[in-house]
C-alpha cells in the first residue's frame, strides 16, 4: 500500500495534501472578498461556473501569513472532499509523491493544526493535511450573530 | 409556461472594492432620507459589507419589497445605478459559506469590480 499526496508551499512553509483530494490546478486566481465571512473563508473564486470558497492556509498555518483582499498566490489548488469544493491559493505546487506506508507517521516532528500525519519527502518530515478536519471545523462552527 | 428571464436587472451600490447590489424588481421607492417619515431604515453597507455610505453623499432610502413579509425600508447613498446581470453569471453563494453570510445570495465576478447580490428576503432578520 501506499499513500499519494501533492507537496505544497504557502509562504515558505511546506505542506502536503492528500492527491485524492486534488481536482485540478490553476494559475494564479482574483478572488472576491466576502465581508461576515470566516477569516480562514474570506471569499470566492469562480470555477466552472459556480463559486466556491477560498480557503486561506497562511490563517491556518503556524508559519505563513494572511491574504490580504486583492493579493493572490501564484497557483490555486481546486479541492473536493465530503461533497465540498475549496479553492487554495498556494505559491508553490510539486509533482504527486508515492509514499510507501512506513513514510507516513503520526505528527511528531512538526505541528500544524488538522494535520494528525506527517509524511517523509526527500528525508524531510512534512505535515499531511487533513481536508475532511478542515471542512469539518467550518461545517461545525457557529457563525457569529 | 412561464419563461425566466435570461437577463436579472439589478440596482448597484458602490461599496469600496465591491458593490452590493439589489434586484431591482423588489425595489418599490426611493426616496431621499430627508423626506422619509416612515421606520427607521436599515443601513444596507453597515448590514452587510460593513461599510459606510459617503458621507458627502445625499443618503436615500430604498423600500424593498419581500415576500410574504412588510416591506423593509433600507439606507444607502453613494451614486446607485442600474446594471443588467445574465442570471447565468449570478454565481450562489457555496454553502459552507452561506450560513455565515445569510444575507448573500450570489457574487458575480465577471472580472470588473465584483458584486455580492443581496437575498432580500434574509436582509432584515430571518423572522
Amino acid at each position: 500500500m501506499s499513500t499519494s499526496v501533492v507537496p505544497l508551499s504557502v509562504h515558505g512553509v511546506w505542506l502536503a495534501l492528500p492527491a485524492p483530494s486534488l481536482v485540478e490546478i490553476l494559475g494564479r486566481c482574483t478572488w472576491v472578498p466576502v465581508a461576515g465571512a470566516p477569516a480562514e473563508l474570506p471569499g470566492v473564486i469562480a470555477w466552472r461556473g459556480r463559486a466556491i470558497a477560498l480557503l486561506d492556509l497562511g490563517r491556518l498555518m503556524t508559519g505563513a501569513e494572511a491574504l490580504q483582499p486583492g493579493e493572490s498566490r501564484r497557483r490555486t489548488l481546486v479541492v473536493a472532499q465530503d461533497g465540498c469544493t475549496l479553492a487554495l491559493p498556494v505559491d508553490e505546487v510539486r509533482e504527486v509523491q508515492e509514499l510507501a506506508d512506513d513514510r507516513v507517521h503520526p505528527a511528531s516532528a512538526t505541528q500544524q493544526r488538522f494535520a494528525d500525519r506527517e509524511v517523509e519527502i526527500d528525508g524531510v518530515p512534512v505535515p499531511l493535511l487533513d481536508p475532511a478536519a478542515i471542512i469539518g471545523s467550518f461545517a461545525a462552527s457557529e457563525p457569529a450573530t | 409556461v412561464k419563461f425566466r428571464s435570461q437577463e436579472v436587472a439589478l440596482l448597484v451600490v458602490p461599496a469600496g472594492k465591491v458593490q452590493v447590489a439589489l434586484e431591482a424588481a423588489r425595489v418599490l421607492s426611493i426616496v431621499p432620507e430627508r423626506t422619509w417619515e416612515g421606520a427607521p431604515p436599515l443601513d444596507l453597507l453597515a448590514a452587510t459589507v460593513g461599510g459606510e455610505a459617503p458621507r458627502d453623499s445625499d443618503p436615500r432610502v430604498l423600500l424593498l419589497a419581500r415576500d410574504n413579509r412588510p416591506a423593509l425600508p433600507i439606507k444607502t447613498g453613494g451614486i446607485l445605478h442600474m446594471q443588467k446581470v445574465a442570471r447565468d453569471a449570478m454565481l450562489p453563494l457555496p454553502e459552507l459559506l452561506a450560513r455565515f453570510v445569510p444575507w448573500l445570495s450570489s457574487v458575480v465576478a465577471d472580472g470588473k469590480t465584483p458584486l455580492l447580490v443581496v437575498d432580500c428576503a434574509r436582509l432584515g432578520g430571518s423572522s
